[in-house]
């Protein structure tokens, strides 16, 4: 089972996901890289020693320079805000007709999918559920809580979002790759949080109609 | 001071402006009340300021003033020592613990602030 | 008033312990509420080593899940509520008068009663153990339903939820006394525009907390009537509303963090301009910036509820993205300070240096989370953990140590060891980096956060045990800084009035100050108001 190291980038919208990681590291990095070396250099250049025994000047404002610092980065964020708002949209986009759904329920503390027209599969963390899912078709799933908030989350898919009592939300996911990936409650629930995992099995459609039929019959 | 009144002016403003972007944007209730009673609330001291502001002619505010200048005033006596804090605290924490655990300990913190009211107005004559 | 006169009506000071009980001087405040924030901090720290230990191997079995809940709600509380935020406003307590040349806060019996709500408040959260159930374990967070009676049956949430209701009215009534105190109480000459950069910061934190706390209150009161007097509010299965819970909390979580740094930014101003020799670079912008930071914080609080699925994520992401151009413009400012300066490395310098280097990698991925795509993933993982222990610990823990070794010599008039306090520094910023960098990494392979345990495969075991040494390291940091404060005592080096060469007026005055806090001021006519002495002392000195 594939988990606890880089993400397998599993699923259609993970690799925009992972774009979004990129970009916003990269940016993260460069800004992070250039202030520290400012503030080093800053700080080991104006060091008070023989060579610099007094502070050269008392200036205590440039307008120019406060103006510049407060534009550039007023753009830099603005650019950031438009790149991310469309990728959100593009990875929370909803299929019209999704040839898989499953309906997610969360417990304490345990799993429980209920495929559309098909089986239900439900665990808790003395054997964990396993979530069958068809490679290259997209699965909306509708997820809700039993009891207090939880989180549906798959790493490997880079995508997690709330289980709430009370309400179901709804989100699709279309796998790329077929492997077993390691699913978690991402929510503090109580007692048995970090035990409520689940698994995301991705199959070839033909395997995933002999599942379906295999365990629609138990 | 004049700076005070621009402070809370221009946070009152902001936070009606910000409450009515996030309505339209979001039609949000719940984080539309929190920002509508925040900005009311700002609005409310904002208000104050101006009234407050007319008669404001404070040394700290001029800007070439001595402490000689403000000398001789008598503005007030500083409390150094009371028991009346730590008297509310002990009361408070037996009124919070009493709703929890019982309502007896509620009842005696309740009557210690009533007792520490009425010594505190019969002292103060 | 000169000093003869105040000396004949000032009785004089008492040492006593009934005169530490009945206190109103803003002084003795601070040291109280400072004193005793340290000591929660040793208690929360405790905790965090507990919680390392669990996690330095997997499958662990030191902590059972049940406690292992309760220390972290308790540490997450504890930091939070008791240790960060009343660490600054006793600090501010201690320095606001002096700094604007007040003899006292403009409400002394009303500051004295906020430190013992605030003490016996912390008293009761953490009394939450020693109930049927032990304490509250449902998070610093408390979300509902979890929070709610038929979930969290025992005792110690309600005791938390009733002990932090004290805090929260505590810390409301500190900010009426500070904002008042800095609009009225001002020495003559001290503009608005003259004030300290920290004296500015506390205004705005002061502002944050009036606009935050009530919500506070009002939702554990809320709280309080889902638990025991028979309400639903948050209780999905009669109507009510778990995403409800949320939105009240948050509305005042958020700003609660700004709580957390703008009087650690302001700790850093003051430091970094001592110890380069230098004005604050930028005052208006540090103003002005302030009050941005307080106002745009106000509007993202949903960023935290980025994956329910249930608010307008583009509008929390554009704000949380618009609170970094201000935090820039301080960071600019403070390289600007350091620039052209001639630099003293001192403890609470070095602490300084330490505070922007951590605080940088703290605010520039407080970025990433910003943008919900990156956030569905990083959402409730040990990558958000990073962000806010590199923010939070990284910089207010920093600036805090920063503000003990500056100002330590003006409360009691000896100074705390240098050679300890620099080998202090050095483990303390290598051992923090040690625990809370891998923690990154964590989150990215898929580690939840609030977990007992985790398992055995990936990179996560190498990582958790990376993370438990340095917390190790900082333990260590922590001792010596015990150490070095018994040392010191009993060496008592003398400090005299100004030992750093600081510009402030709390510098203007005896080391400790007077009961009245000053016998005489100087002439104020600039934000540096002793540079002006120094000038008239010395008028070729004065830079053309």
């Amino acid at each position: 089972m594939h988990g606890q190291t880089w993400p397998a980038i599993s699923s259609t919208q993970s690799v925009a996901l992972a774009d979004d990681w990129k970009v916003f590291s990269y940016a993260a990095l460069a800004v992070a890289l250039v202030v520290w070396a400012l503030i080093l250099f800053a700080g080991l250049r104006f060091r008070r020693s023989r060579h610099n025994p007094a502070p050269r000047s008392q200036k205590e404002s440039n307008a120019v320079l406060e103006i510049a610092w407060t534009i550039a980065p007023l753009l830099v964020v603005i650019a950031l805000f438009i790149y991310t708002l469309r990728i959100e949209s593009g990875v929370e986009a909803l299929a019209a007709a999704p040839p898989v759904r499953v309906a997610v329920e969360g417990y304490r503390w345990g799993w429980s999918f209920r495929y559309q027209g098909g089986p239900v599969v439900s665990g808790t963390s003395d054997k964990p559920p396993e979530m069958v899912l068809p490679l290259g078709q997209t699965a909306e799933l509708d997820l809700s809580s039993r009891d207090v908030v939880h989180a549906f989350w798959v790493p490997d898919m880079l995508f997690q979002r709330d289980a709430t009592p009370g309400l179901v939300t709804a989100f699709d996911l279309t796998p790329s790759r077929t492997g077993t990936f390691l699913g978690r409650c991402a929510e503090f629930c109580g007692l048995n949080h970090a035990l409520m995992t689940f698994s995301v099995r991705v199959v070839s459609p033909a395997e995933y109609r002999r599942w379906l039929t295999y365990e629609a019959r138990q | 001071m004049k700076t005070g009144l621009m402070l809370f002016v221009s946070s009152a403003v902001f936070s009606a402006t910000i409450a009515l972007v996030y309505w339209l944007v979001a039609h949000d209730p719940a984080g539309t009340m929190l920002l509508g009673f925040m900005s009311a609330a700002l609005t409310v001291v904002a208000l104050y300021m101006v009234f407050a502001e007319r008669d404001a002619d404070l040394y700290a505010d001029k800007k070439k003033a001595t402490p000689a200048e403000a000398a001789g005033e008598h503005v007030g006596t500083y409390v150094t020592h009371s028991p009346a804090p730590f008297w509310i605290g002990v009361s408070l924490t037996g009124v919070v613990l009493g709703l929890v655990v019982a309502p007896a300990a509620a009842g005696l913190g309740i009557v210690a602030l009533f007792l520490l009211g009425a010594l505190m107005i019969v002292r103060s004559r | 008033m000169s000093a003869a006169v105040l000396d004949r009506v000032t009785p004089p000071e008492r040492h006593d312990i009934l005169s530490w009980i009945t206190t109103t001087d803003h002084k003795r405040i601070g040291v109280l509420y400072m004193g005793t924030t340290l000591l929660f901090m040793a208690v929360a720290g405790l905790l965090a080593m507990a919680m390392r230990t669990q996690l330095a191997v997997p499958g662990a079995t030191l902590l059972p899940p049940h406690e292992y809940n309760e220390i972290f709600t308790l540490h997450g509380t504890a930091m939070i509520f008791l240790v960060i935020a009343p660490f600054a406003l006793g600090l501010a307590n201690y320095l606001i008068p002096l700094q604007i040349g007040a003899p006292d806060m403009a409400f002394p019996r009303l500051n004295a009663t906020s430190y013992w709500l605030f003490l016996f408040g912390g008293l009761i959260v953490f009394a939450g153990a020693a109930t049927n159930e032990g304490a509250a374990s449902a998070g610093w967070t408390s979300y509902a339903p979890l929070s709610d009676i038929t979930i969290s049956t025992g005792l110690g949430q309600d005791f938390w939820i009733v002990g932090l209701a004290m805090v929260s009215v505590a810390s409301i009534m500190t900010a009426i006394n500070f904002v008042t105190t800095a609009f009225i109480h001002r020495a003559p000459g001290m503009t608005m525009w003259r004030l300290p950069i920290f004296t500015w910061e506390m205004i705005a934190t002061a502002l944050l907390i009036f606009m935050a706390f009530p919500s506070l209150t009002a939702t554990l009161l809320l709280l309080f009537v889902d638990r025991r007097l028979g309400g639903h509010v948050f209780d999905p299965a009669f109507g009510g509303s778990a995403i409800l819970y949320q939105h009240l909390f948050w509305f005042f979580g958020h700003p609660e963090v700004y709580v957390l740094i703008l009087p650690y930014f302001g700790i850093v101003s003051e430091v970094v301009s001592t110890f380069s020799g230098r004005p604050v670079f930028g005052y208006t912008g540090m103003v002005l910036s302030a009050f941005a930071i307080a106002g745009l914080s106000m509007g993202v609080w949903a960023h935290h509820m980025f994956t329910t699925g249930a608010v307008n994520n583009p509008f929390f992401s554009l704000v949380s993205f618009l609170i970094a151009v201000p935090t820039g413009i301080k960071f600019f400012n403070w390289i600007c300070t350091m620039w052209g300066g001639a630099i003293r490395y001192t403890t609470p310098m070095l602490y300084a240096l330490g505070f922007l280097m951590n605080f940088l990698l703290g605010g520039v991925t407080g970025v990433m989370v910003a943008s919900p795509p990156l956030d569905f993933h990083a959402q409730d993982s040990y990558f958000v953990v990073a962000h806010f222990h590199y923010t939070i610990g990284g910089g207010s823990f920093f600036a805090l140590f920063a503000a003990l070794y500056y100002w330590w010599p003006k409360v009691y008039g000896w100074r705390l060891g240098e050679g300890l306090g620099k080998i202090g520094f050095w483990l303390t910023f290598v051992g923090f980096n040690m625990t809370f960098l891998p923690m990154f990494f964590m989150g990215v392979f898929g580690m939840p956060r609030r977990v007992f345990t985790y398992p055995a495969t990936g990179a996560l075991p190498a990582l958790n045990a990376v993370a438990t040494v340095g917390a190790y390291l900082l333990l260590l940091g922590g001792i010596l800084f015990v150490v070095n404060v018994v040392v010191s005592a009993r060496r008592r080096e003398p400090a005299g009035d100004n030992p750093w060469q600081g510009y402030t007026l709390e510098w203007a005055t005896s080391s400790p100050p007077p009961e009245h806090n000053f016998h005489e001021l100087p002439p104020i006519r600039s934000a540096r108001p002793l540079r002006g002495v120094e000038y008239a002392k010395a008028p070729e000195a004065r830079p053309t």
